[in-house]
């Protein structure tokens, strides 16, 4: 039942504003509490191509994630590229993974691992680490699946939001140079196209992202001072914008 | 860079055409006109900016306005 109201809560905390690694960590911290067996637990997104850990519940789990990616090699790394989840319920005896059993057994306490693949995610899984040998049971392995469906839904919240921050951050920018844009078309009787080859111009001059430019247009009224000669090449060199357009 | 990361890039250059609508420029499948070929330049190019390097992508406008 406390289970239940876990996830009853931790359902409502995703779609709550909060910050990814805080939502990881909990979940990390769920898993702990509440897989029998479990000492320490994260969570390894491999999609970028390289490994990054989320919610680990603590630095003995984020060393273990590490060591894997590091290594190239390890249950969680096998789970995410094998698409199935792994169970290594004594270290000792484990004949795969050689290099990373070998440091964990003689850097960590770690006896037992579980990784379980995250549904519908390319190459990610839920890590549950154990100080003893076959910590985890049946009854362990259903929880740590549920957990797991949790933490591949966390990604996805979390990816939704960095699109959107993405995006808004983009459409700002996109609204300062149409603003821009707006001031040097009304000031040099120019068109659109030229205005933005403008402000481009002194994108490429002053060596600043044409946001920058607009923001200093739109405040000032007027584009920053050009470098008569740029330094930075013959084409660029010879870049200058008259101020004083066709009319 | 991926596409999507391009498209955002694309649309904080002030790029107004849809993700798909850039892909198919950028693969030469559609043609764009000399200000979207701009806008996209301008969008690599600024991905070059992060990483130090000045404007490697040529633009269409290469001559001073208002000559």
């Amino acid at each position: 039942m406390a289970l239940a109201t876990e996830f009853a809560e931790l359902a409502a905390q995703i779609h709550r504003e909060g910050t990814e690694a805080g939502r990881s960590r909990r979940i990390g911290q769920l898993a702990v509490d509440h897989v029998p067996g479990c000492s320490w637990a994260s969570i390894s997104d491999l999609e970028s191509g390289k490994g990054r850990s989320l919610g680990a519940s603590d630095p003995i789990a984020a060393y273990l994630d590490q060591l894997q990616y590091e290594l190239g090699e390890g249950p969680c790394l096998h789970s995410a590229a094998a698409g199935t989840s792994v169970l290594c319920a004594d270290l000792h005896a484990a004949q795969r993974w050689p290099r990373f059993v070998a440091r964990a057994l003689q850097e960590t306490p770690l006896r037992s691992v579980l990784a379980i693949r995250l549904p519908g995610r390319e190459a990610a899984a839920m890590n549950f680490y154990a100080e003893q040998v076959d910590a985890f049971d049946d009854a362990a392995l259903a929880t740590a699946s549920i957990l797991a469906a949790h933490a591949a839904g966390l990604l996805v919240v979390g990816e939704a939001t960095e699109h959107s921050h993405h995006l808004e951050t983009a459409l700002g920018s996109s609204r300062r140079i149409g603003m821009a844009i707006g001031v040097l078309m009304a000031h040099h009787k120019i068109t659109e196209d030229e205005a933005f080859t403008l402000l481009r111009l002194a994108s490429q001059a002053l060596h600043r992202k044409l946001r920058d430019i607009a923001v200093e247009v739109t405040e000032t009224g007027t584009l920053p001072d050009l470098p008569v000669r740029s330094p930075v090449g013959p084409e660029q060199g010879a870049v200058r914008v008259r101020r004083t357009v066709r009319r | 860079m991926s596409y999507h990361q391009l498209w955002l890039r694309y649309i904080g250059v002030s790029g107004a055409a849809g993700p798909l609508e850039l892909e198919a420029y950028v693969l030469g499948l559609l043609s764009p006109d000399v200000y979207e070929h701009d806008l996209i330049a301008q969008a690599i190019n600024e991905w070059f900016i992060d990483r130090g390097q000045n404007h490697p992508v040529g633009y269409w406008h290469h001559s001073e306005i208002g000559k």
